[in-house]
């Protein structure tokens, strides 16, 4: 295992980076409904 | 479409399947960290990883004891960090090797976790009044 100071701190910064790119979907692109639930819905049919 | 719970309850409180996936999951990532039988071997580092993994299952388990949504979404996140960052550990560490199946599996738990906490946070700021 090479466990080097640079390798270890490159590791934090691509996870951190990643998480603030969570962080910001999170708030910015919050889940939502989908536009077609309704209308599919409508067409559904008994699994059975 | 409100947030949907299963029928099945312990201790009173309805079972959160990804929830208690993920807290397993922080489990044995710290397990195999104290073990010394993780892909990470033994060095501080896994230790570290699996300590932070052991925080984790605590803060999933208490969020759901104490019906906390602030706790499970710290649960969620936390749980992406960790899946995230044995990711790039086991890239960089392991000689940029990909036939670890321990980082094919850590993209499949990231994308749980991340996706679950999207999920939860969408449902507390839908909650919040404008």
């Amino acid at each position: 295992m090479n466990l080097d100071p640079l390798t270890l701190a490159l590791a934090g910064l691509l996870t951190a980076v990643q998480t603030a790119i969570l962080m910001y979907a999170a708030y910015h692109w919050p889940a939502g409904r989908n536009e077609h639930d309704d209308e599919d819905h409508k067409h559904s049919k008994p699994s059975t | 479409m409100p947030p949907m719970n299963l029928h099945w309850k312990i201790l009173g409180r309805p079972v959160k399947p990804v929830a208690f996936g993920l807290m397993f999951s922080m489990m044995v990532i710290g397990w195999a960290a104290f073990a010394d039988v993780g892909v990470l071997g033994k060095n501080f580092l896994a230790d570290f990883l699996g300590g932070a993994a052991l925080m984790t299952a605590a803060v999933l388990a208490s969020g759901w004891y104490r019906s906390s949504q602030m706790l499970a979404e710290l649960g969620l996140l936390m749980a992406s960090i960790i899946w995230a960052l044995r990711f790039w550990l086991i890239v960089l560490v392991n000689n940029h090797s990909i036939s670890t199946e321990g980082l094919w599996l850590s993209i499949g738990w990231v994308v749980i976790a991340s996706g679950s906490y999207l999920l939860e946070k969408a449902d507390s700021l839908a909650e919040r009044p404008r």
